[in-house]
């Protein structure tokens, strides 16, 4: 890019702008920018935006000129009346001679022809920017001062120049006019830097310590990382969203390096993280893969002493945070984890739905109710057991208080301390991980038990979320428990445990039909994990609709929406509907039972044996205890495999023959037709035909 | 090195120059300096006010029994309120900055976003934290409502946290370190002399003695004065009530008194107290104006 060729520049100084928003907010101005150069017929090229916590810039190059050009414009029929074709005119400002007439429709518009002179981009800007300014738009915005005007945080200079020459912008609401200086660097440059275009701009503003690319300042960021930590071994922890975030902290990143005293270094590897990252945006420093005694952080400001005072300062904060944690970690360690269910016993978790330790005791039950839906052995049960007793008694412990985030993660390395099974500190570490973290199946059981005990106690006590509005984010848990079941695929009967969980709420007076809204809601989650992953629509209200169990509703779908894509699957489909079509047309012929007698032609004949033979064999796979995927790909190979008989008798039978009694004959191998497939495969049969 | 004592001096006495009228702390008990009346209050109407004071502010939650070197009931806030908000604000309150002796030129100062929300005064503010080299030693807020009414003109709220900045400027680990009078040897007087005591008796009251029967009943009794205070048109006295409230809620929590649900029902009576004596607020404002 040859950046010589710029000739407009826009800098918004601005207090602070939160990091979040800055990349969208540039992305808004650019947007408004040319969507309002555009309208102005102004060409533009070599767009440039740039964006720090203190400055959003936008530099191009703009054509000097709009040249004169005539728009047409479309008016009344000819034929309105004068008075309708005189305010056309006027509202324009342009007499008669300037509308011609055009045939639109088969009627007679007049259009009016506005000459537009050749005007200078220099005139238009100022309006351009101060609209593009004023109609900017932020997730959360601030008045100041006396003004009555919104932006993320106060402006507090305009500098806009085109061509070498100012541009006058005057955003009269907060009494700012546009200047031809900015200001650099908030503590390495002093006073006022001019500059008369985009090129001395961006010399000038680089001079006064300011990186405006944050793309630049990333890479800064991560060069000088890449340099002090190019020991084999040695490595930084560079979460994307927190490197992101410190970008749009500064504007000259220095990259400084702070010790952590050794004696913190017995503290657990997420203690020790948490506040460095969340706290402090500290980037925690590894040694083969271990936690090393150092962090990184990045600071704003080129220090004369090299960043000693800065880099002890921000040693003495984390040494604070750490002391609390460690005095809160080994404090806790004290107390056997048990030991806090007293206080949970004083908890209140919810003021319908009892104690945190009430709850506990529910999601042990829940536990047992699905060890006992899925058969599963006496030692899995007692550990499960275990998990749930203990999993909630980090949440009086001191570090959890401290650092909520730590939540669960805490318990689990408080139950290693205290020598529980390998298993059950894993299950209670990983209770509110997301499904791709949860790495063990007591961690999955357990975390669909806390899941199924949660949704069941809110929707026994009518709290269910409504619209918008899910406070206790049950649309997340119920998601959580599909993906789980998945991930593990688990076969559960949902409607048994939701049963035997609802059960434990009958202290409440609460609504039986609970079980199965709680069904299906869990349902009318699934259907949109099962859209996410690609279903289409019709096969996911199929298979949802015919079958209320998670893994084989996932597994009938796959095998359904795959059946669909090919040629075969879909004529299987139009063959059934064109049966029902048929039947419905004869309406209301009660039983027609069908008598080989009757039987003229081969075509029928030919279709009857297969479906005879098709029926048994049907019948035989129910029953032949085969795992249920194959059993219902196998029914769906098998009408398949029908499908050409069904074809040529469709091609070669008069289903409307005048004979009455062979008429119904033919109904009747319609219905045993569609019958089969009501009876073995519902999904087919419910499935919409329209789309396929 | 500056004294405790000396930052209340420096930092007055600059905000004093600039035009601020210094005022006394509020002599009610408040959970910071954004409480007092000296800033809730005149946050509302539309009429401009600078002032700057010292708050001590309780929060029984954070008490430590003195024990914690960062942890403490009772700290100190030295609060500025400016209505309108300038527009040099952040150039003003970095110059305080330097007086107070910190050098931009070894520092690493930084405005980190910070949205502030009070539930129980159901107002909010946009602004931040400020850093220096990692440690938050002032609120920066730009007032957006108060008592659920919006502010115009808008009001900047500048609150230092006179003990970390101590800290920070003394370069000491404990707060209880820290000199106080500026003092050495004999002479010394160290905020452990000064508020120690108060820390483990205060963190004895509120954690284990405070009577929790009392406790809802001086709520419920602060709560209905307010009421009656407010109907009379009399928002300061009634003001008065909703911070007894409103501190009183606060022990009850550190008392752990209270269920989730509980909570979140005193929380939402505080807000509606301190509604009622901002409408007062401003109906008596109005009432002034026409007379």
């Amino acid at each position: 890019m040859d950046t010589n060729q710029e000739n407009f520049l826009l800098e918004l100084l601005v207090e602070e702008i939160p990091a979040r928003f800055q990349e969208e907010a540039i992305a808004n101005l650019k947007r408004l920018m040319v969507e309002k150069l555009e309208k102005q017929k102004i060409k533009s090229e070599n767009i440039k935006t740039y964006v720090s916590p203190r400055r959003m810039v936008f530099l191009a190059q703009l054509e000097q000129q709009v040249p004169a050009f005539v728009e047409e414009k479309k008016g009344p029929q000819a034929s309105a009346p004068p008075n309708v074709i005189a305010k056309f005119l006027q509202s324009l400002g342009i007499s008669p001679d300037d509308c011609s007439e055009k045939v639109m429709d088969k009627k007679i518009f007049l259009v009016a022809h506005i000459r537009h002179p050749q005007r200078h981009t220099l005139d238009l800007l100022p309006h351009i920017v101060a609209a593009s300014i004023r109609e900017m738009q932020w997730p959360k915005s601030m008045h100041w001062g006396t003004h009555a005007f919104n932006f993320v945080r106060p402006i507090r200079n305009i500098l806009c120049r085109f061509c070498d020459e100012s541009v006058n912008i005057e955003l009269g609401e907060i009494n700012l006019k546009s200047t031809d200086y900015t200001f650099g660097h908030r503590f390495m440059s002093s006073g006022k830097i001019f500059a008369k275009n985009p090129s001395e701009y961006r010399e000038k503003i680089k001079e006064a310590f300011v990186i405006i690319d944050p793309i630049e300042r990333k890479n800064a960021i991560l060069a000088k990382f890449t340099k002090n930590f190019s020991k084999p071994g040695v490595s930084v922890d560079v979460p994307e969203d927190l490197l992101d975030e410190v970008v749009g902290l500064v504007e000259n990143p220095i990259v400084l390096l702070g010790q952590i005293p050794q004696k913190f270094m017995r503290l657990p590897e997420e203690a020790l993280v948490t506040p460095m990252r969340v706290h402090q945006r500290y980037f925690p420093v590894r040694r083969n893969g271990i936690l090393a005694p150092f962090f990184a952080f990045v600071a704003n400001n080129a220090a004369e002493d090299d960043g000693k005072e800065i880099i002890k300062g921000n040693e003495r904060v984390l040494n604070a945070r750490l002391a609390d944690a460690l005095f809160f970690y080994e404090t806790d360690l004290q107390k056997p984890l048990e030991l806090h269910l007293e206080n949970l016993k004083k908890i209140v978790f919810h003021e319908k739905l009892g104690t945190v330790f009430a709850r506990i005791l529910r999601i042990c039950c829940v536990c047992d109710f699905i060890c006992e839906e899925m058969n599963l052995g006496e030692d899995l049960r007692e550990l499960l057991k275990r998990v749930a007793l203990l999993s909630k008694c980090d949440l009086s412990t001191h570090m959890v208080s401290e650092f909520p985030e730590l939540q669960g993660i805490m318990g689990g390395i408080y139950a290693a301390a205290q020598g529980e099974n390998k298993a059950v500190c894993s299950a209670i570490g990983e209770q509110y991980k997301t499904v791709d973290e949860i790495a063990s199946l007591p961690g999955a059981l357990f975390s669909i038990a806390d899941k199924i005990e949660i949704i069941t106690g809110f929707f026994a006590i009518e709290k269910g979320p409504t619209g918008s509005k899910d406070p206790f984010a049950l649309r997340r848990a119920a998601i959580g428990l599909i993906k789980i079941i998945k991930k593990y695929d688990l076969s559960l009967q949902l409607r048994a445990v939701v049963r035997k969980t609802f059960g434990l709420f009958n202290f409440l007076k609460c609504d039986a039909n609970t079980v199965e809204a709680v069904i299906a809601f869990i349902l009318d989650r699934l259907k949109i994990v099962l859209k996410e992953s690609g279903i289409s629509h019709e096969v996911v209200a199929a298979v949802v609709e015919c079958d209320d169990d998670i893994m084989p509703i996932f597994a009938k779908a796959e095998i359904l929406d795959q059946t669909l894509k090919n040629e075969n699957g879909k004529k299987l489909i139009t063959s059934y509907k064109r049966s029902k079509n048929i039947l419905e047309q004869f309406g209301d012929f009660g039983n027609c039972s069908v008598d080989r007698e009757l039987l003229t032609e081969d075509g029928e004949r030919n279709l009857l044996d297969e479906l005879e033979v098709l029926e048994i064999a049907l019948e035989k796979l129910e029953i032949s205890g085969l795992d249920p995927n194959i059993e219902f790909q196998t029914k769906i190979s098998l009408c398949i495999a029908l499908e050409k008989k069904i074809t040529t008798f469709f091609r070669d039978i008069l289903v409307n023959s005048n004979d009455e009694k062979i008429r119904f004959n033919r109904i009747g191998i319609l219905l045993k037709l569609t019958s089969i497939f009501e009876r073995f495969l519902p999904e087919i049969a419910r499935i919409s035909v329209e789309s396929y | 090195m500056k004294s405790f004592q000396e930052i209340i001096f420096l930092l007055s006495s600059y905000w004093g120059a600039y035009g601020c009228a210094i005022l006394q702390s509020y002599d009610l008990e408040v959970g910071a300096g954004t409480f007092s009346p000296y800033t809730f209050l005149r946050a509302l109407g539309d009429g401009s006010w600078k002032a700057a004071y010292v708050q001590p502010s309780r929060r029984p939650a954070d008490g430590r029994y003195g024990e914690n070197p960062n942890r403490i009931h009772k700290h100190h806030q030295f609060q500025v309120v400016i209505k309108p908000s300038p527009d040099d604000i952040q150039d003003v309150y970095l110059k305080s900055l330097e007086v107070l002796g910190i050098d931009y030129r070894r520092h690493d100062i930084r405005f980190v976003e910070d949205d502030w929300e009070s539930p129980t005064l159901g107002a909010a503010g946009l602004g931040w934290e400020v850093w220096c080299d990692g440690m938050e030693i002032t609120q920066f807020t730009y007032f957006q409502q108060v008592g659920g009414f919006n502010c115009s003109p808008v009001t900047v709220e500048l609150t230092y946290g006179l003990e970390r900045l101590a800290m920070f400027l003394q370069k000491v680990d404990n707060v209880f370190d820290l000199n106080w009078n500026g003092k050495d040897g004999v002479e010394k007087i160290t905020y452990r002399d000064v508020c120690l005591q108060q820390e483990v008796e205060f963190s004895k009251y509120s954690f284990e003695h405070a009577d929790i029967e009392n406790l809802k009943r001086h709520f419920k009794d602060a709560e209905q004065e307010c009421l009656r205070l407010a109907e009379l048109q009399l928002p300061l006295p009634a003001y008065d009530q909703c911070m007894k409230a409103s501190h009183l809620f606060n022990l009850l929590d550190s008392r752990r008194a209270l269920s989730v649900a509980e909570r979140v029902d005193r929380i939402a009576r505080v807000r509606a107290l301190a509604k009622i004596c901002c409408k007062a607020q401003l109906d008596a404002e109005n009432t002034n104006c026409q007379g």
